[in-house]
């Protein structure tokens, strides 16, 4: 087994909230340049740019999951990765077709450019990608593992966008495969939100919005047979000797690392 | 004031679970984002929410609240229904927006907690 650095939430020029710096060959070179072999883009309730970023990372190194991060009804932000372009691409018809036709006015929030693997522009999305869809962020959850996908709660320390900020807690019920605290805190900080993750696998990411969010200092160490979605997912069940080991080291309660 | 008959000055409400007889409330709070209900509600408190995830029920307890009224004409999840059912928490809904149940709720004296 091999321990690999993975960070599973990078936005690109898709989201509108993101820097026009986040383009595909530019992800794939800093990701390169911090040693980080495993990365899941994940851009507002949208997979358009997955591919490119597939492309870019042809021979870099650099593993790419495919993934969005949906909004659910509540504003909460839920992670969802996916095994392959093709299920990204279902599942986030499932999004789309929940997503309020609120045009995006990039005057005020925003491009947001859908892009091939060399940064040329292919398309504006139109409708507004920052909004809630019609769906719970229970029913998310359900629905990424309807379509065998991993799904994770996004930054839950955050005060806004978060399902402990929205609804207090995690229910022991909660089929979510993982849980996310924002890479930036410190051990003590994030010595909370590892307790209130309860048994769940606890990931630090970057949630990168411009090309200098990305860094090592925000990613999560796992061990891995190689980089890829379904190593991924044996790690987060902790099956054959595969682990995601705590980006916290010995704050954690569960005493990894 | 008595639950009961402040919902019968309420127009369009559905009661999901009865409040007892006699349970009355002095004050009432607004909010949404429960981690934030649970931070600073007054206890004891009617609150008016729109939202109606089960976890709603579990900050109603933690905060003794006698009942849950959901704006916006929001009808609760069964799972929210069951578990007020078992723990004896008054739940209804209302047609009216938050905004509008908090201008009637005032106008008939319920006041914020820190005011008691």
């Amino acid at each position: 087994m091999n321990l690999y650095r993975m960070d599973l939430h990078i936005h690109t020029v898709l989201s509108p909230c993101a820097e026009l710096d986040m383009g595909a060959p530019d992800i794939i070179t800093r990701c390169s340049e911090e040693n980080i072999d495993l990365i899941a883009i994940t851009d507002h309730n949208s997979a358009l740019n997955t591919e490119a970023l597939v492309r870019a990372s042809a021979d870099s190194g650099v593993e790419v999951i495919c993934g969005l991060e949906v909004q659910s009804s509540e504003d909460i932000h839920v992670l969802c990765l996916m095994p392959n372009i093709e299920k990204a691409r279902t599942f986030e018809e499932w999004v789309s077709e929940r997503l309020p036709h609120f045009r995006n006015r990039p005057d005020k929030f925003g491009d947001q450019f859908v892009i091939d693997e060399n940064n040329k522009i292919i398309d504006e999305y139109e409708y507004l990608l920052v909004q809630g869809i019609d769906a719970t962020a229970d029913e998310v959850v359900e629905k990424i593992g309807s379509f065998g996908g991993i799904s994770i709660l996004a930054h839950i320390d955050r005060p806004a966008y978060s399902y402990v900020a929205v609804l207090g807690m995690i229910p022991e019920s909660l089929e979510v495969d993982a849980v996310e605290v924002s890479g930036h805190l410190s051990s003590e900080e994030a010595l909370k939100w590892l307790e209130m993750a309860g048994k769940r696998p606890v990931i630090r990411s970057s949630d990168a919005h411009t090309l200098k969010d990305i860094s090592l200092q925000k990613t999560t160490p796992a061990l891995l047979e190689k980089p890829c979605f379904e190593e991924l997912a044996l790690a987060l069940k902790g099956i054959d000797g595969r682990k995601v080991l705590c980006p916290w080291g010995r704050a954690s309660p569960l005493g990894h690392f | 004031m008595k639950i009961r008959d402040i919902l019968e000055k309420l127009e369009g409400v559905t009661i999901y679970v009865e409040a007892g007889e006699n349970v009355e409330i002095a004050r009432g709070f607004a909010g949404d984002l429960l981690s934030f209900v649970m931070g600073s509600a007054p206890e004891r408190a009617l609150w008016v929410t729109i939202q109606n995830h089960v976890n709603v029920a579990a900050v109603a307890l933690l905060k003794e609240v006698p009942l849950i009224l959901l704006a916006s004409g929001r009808i609760p999840s069964p799972e929210l229904r069951d578990q007020c059912q078992r723990e004896g928490i008054a739940l209804a809904s209302i047609e009216m927006d938050s905004f509008e149940v908090c201008g009637r709720l005032h106008a008939m004296g319920v006041r914020n907690g820190s005011k008691g």
